[in-house]
């Protein structure tokens, strides 16, 4: 029975089989390239901001540190509500369960805003004017090399450093470098606002985004 | 075996031609980038441990090149609003340290309760993980029995039996006539020689600042002290150009030149000029960056210090965890610097030294001011104006300039974080105690002039 298999497989074109599974492969290659480039009402397709992965969580203005936040947090909701940017919002992780985290998918941290730090009562986050806010580092920025536009698809960005509101972010080009100007950022401007990491169009994960800090620092 | 070869499509090829197949395949959902496959939520991942590059000392142990400096450990308020070392934060810095391969720890009696804190965090590790360098700071002269209880205080803030390093604190500060008062002539010196005898201190050296006569002369009687080590400043800027801040000061090229002649290891301090050096212009930090995009701008000036063959550490007083993260990648391993590398940063010095910060690195020496200023801070403050000045306003957000602006000057442009600098009289009691020979009263009028200007 199982010559007889082997035989009847030898009299097969391989040639014809090899170019029908080669066009298969490249038939299906293209309609799901098709797919990744579906373009709607003249729009292109966006895909939602991935959260980048964070060494270590930001808190807001006004926390101080981990410390204190963690210490004196009581998981009220008040900052969450009151963040008219919805950077903040409730922790799922066990650990840290209803207690207030940072992203910046939908908004970045505005200079010009003190709303958790006004609202909290718990000494979580102290009250901060606008002048203090301007010197109080949370994070810093970091720019991921390999998702970038300039350094990946090989295309001219600056989004970054125009939504920069502490002028942190220089754009220029990398000595010995084929590539376009790539951010550089000069931590010692940077307040950890978001801005770069919110506005930043590379997808799903943005090239450039905020470490936080244990303890804020003041610039 | 002949059975399987006449197979009409054999294993092998249908793997390829799947196989080429799912990686057309692969390219094409990514929109044939071959760089997108790689991209990811975060920059690197932590593969530093185990990496960190070590020296010799002269009884040949292994010193890691990152030495942790304690000078610097972060303060909280406690209920009373007084401030206090972070004790819960220090574990956590000294355990990042220590499980990253930093082994030598820099205290001193004289930094306000660190032999303490650094104690309590390093008695929790085994004694062979870490080394304890602390310094005998004397700064007063006194007695050789003052001196010989600040010695064995600082072995029970340590909890340690020996000192694996100890200094003689601030060598050339007030020059010949200091030395001799602290160390000669009551013979706290050869009191420190026979505890080295005794076993009690492994290697003994001097730190040193000032008056260049007692740097010679110290090493001029080398074979008699048989020095272990010299602690001294450098970095990138006094190599060459110590004396543009003070004519008494001496570039860090004939310093180390000094010590490798002898064979003296070299510890070096002030790294980063009290973290100035990370704190760049930014026509300057560009030029730094566009050589190394990925690395930060303090890399290099610890690439600097520990690209010196004859360094054995290169302390760096590391307050937040952010810092000490950086640091750590740099020397997991260290990258040497190119000859390249070493002009661009000889170039920038060039330019550096004409940005008009004051030189002061914030180690509070000064402290306290009979007339009740707080030195460090007037000039802290002043140097963030200065580097502030030269950010284009185009480059920054309405809102956030306007905040910044009043957060630096004040509404009225009155500069409140700097007003106290009216106080000074210019009694001198700061000079002396100043390493970087800064003359603070007169710095204390240009912060004036500077403020007086403003305003017109």
């Amino acid at each position: 029975m199982k010559k007889k298999c082997t035989k009847k497989i030898e009299n097969v074109d391989l040639g014809r089989r090899k170019m029908l599974s080669i066009t298969g492969a490249i038939v299906a290659s293209t309609a799901i390239k098709a797919e990744g480039m579906n373009i709607e009402n003249g729009l292109a397709f966006i895909e939602d901001k991935k959260i980048p992965i964070r060494h270590t969580q930001i808190v807001p203005s006004g926390a101080i540190s981990h410390n204190n936040f963690t210490k004196k947090c009581t998981a009220c909701q008040k900052c969450i509500e009151a963040c008219p940017e919805k950077i903040l919002r409730p922790s799922s992780k066990l650990t840290t369960l209803m207690i207030p985290e940072v992203s910046f998918e939908h908004g970045y941290c505005k200079p010009d805003c003190t709303r958790c730090s006004d609202v909290c009562q718990e000494g979580a986050i102290v009250p901060i004017t606008k002048a203090e806010k301007s010197s109080i580092q949370i994070g810093h920025a970091v720019w991921i090399k390999k998702n970038c536009i300039a350094t990946a698809d090989g295309k001219e960005c600056d989004v970054c450093a125009r939504h920069c509101p502490a002028g942190a972010i220089t754009m220029a080009k990398a000595e010995n470098s084929v590539f376009m100007k790539i951010p550089m950022i000069n931590t010692v401007h940077c307040i950890g606002c978001g801005a770069c990491e919110n506005s930043c169009p590379a997808q799903p994960f943005c090239a450039i985004y905020v470490e936080g800090h244990l303890i804020h620092n003041s610039i | 075996m002949n059975n399987n070869n006449n197979k009409g499509i054999d294993r092998r090829s249908f793997l390829k031609i799947f196989g080429g197949g799912a990686a057309i395949t692969a390219a094409a959902m990514n929109g044939l980038d071959v760089n997108a496959a790689e991209r990811g939520g975060n920059a690197s991942v932590d593969n530093t441990k185990g990496k960190m590059t070590y020296r010799k000392n002269k009884s040949g142990k292994d010193v890691s090149i990152l030495g942790y400096g304690c000078m610097r450990w972060p303060n909280i308020k406690d209920e009373t609003g007084k401030k206090t070392i972070d004790q819960e934060t220090v574990n956590k810095l000294v355990d990042y340290a220590i499980d990253h391969g930093v082994n030598y720890f820099d205290t001193a009696p004289a930094y306000g309760g660190s032999e303490h804190a650094t104690g309590i965090a390093l008695h929790r590790h085994p004694r062979e993980k870490y080394m304890i360098a602390t310094k005998l700071s004397n700064f007063d002269g006194g007695t050789k029995e003052q001196a010989i209880e600040m010695y064995h205080n600082s072995m029970k803030e340590l909890q340690v039996d020996y000192f694996d390093f100890l200094l003689l604190h601030g060598i050339g500060m007030g020059g010949m006539n200091s030395f001799n008062k602290r160390f000669a002539e009551n013979g706290v010196l050869d009191f420190l020689l026979e505890e080295k005898k005794a076993g009690r201190i492994r290697n003994l050296g001097f730190s040193y600042h000032g008056d260049i006569e007692v740097f010679n002369y110290l090493l001029a009687q080398n074979d008699k002290y048989k020095w272990d080590f010299v602690q001294i400043q450098l970095n990138y800027i006094d190599w060459d150009y110590a004396n543009e801040t003070n004519k008494m000061n001496t570039d860090a090229s004939y310093l180390y030149g000094e010590l490798t002649k002898r064979n003296i290891p070299a510890v070096i301090m002030e790294p980063l000029l009290g973290g100035r050096l990370a704190n760049m212009p930014d026509h300057l930090a560009t030029q730094l960056k566009q050589r190394q995009p990925e690395n930060s701008i303090a890399s290099w000036a610890f690439r600097f210090a520990g690209s010196l063959p004859n360094v054995i550490t290169v302390l760096s007083g590391m307050t937040y965890m952010e810092n000490l993260e950086d640091n750590v990648k740099t020397f997991s391993p260290l990258q040497p610097l190119t000859e390249d590398e070493k002009s661009l940063l000889s170039d920038i010095a060039k330019l550096y030294v004409n940005f008009p910060q004051i030189p002061c690195t914030a180690c509070r020496y000064c402290m306290p001011c009979p007339y009740g200023i707080d030195i460090p801070t007037v000039f802290k403050h002043y140097n963030k104006c200065i580097s502030e000045s030269i950010v284009p306003a185009k480059n920054q957000d309405d809102n956030y300039r306007k905040a910044r602006h009043e957060y630096l000057y004040g509404t009225d442009g009155s500069v409140p974080k700097l007003k106290t600098a009216k106080q000074c009289v210019s009694c001198g009691h700061c000079l002396p105690h100043c390493p970087q020979g800064i003359k603070i009263p007169n710095m204390m009028q240009r912060v004036l002039k500077y403020v007086a200007d403003l305003k017109s």
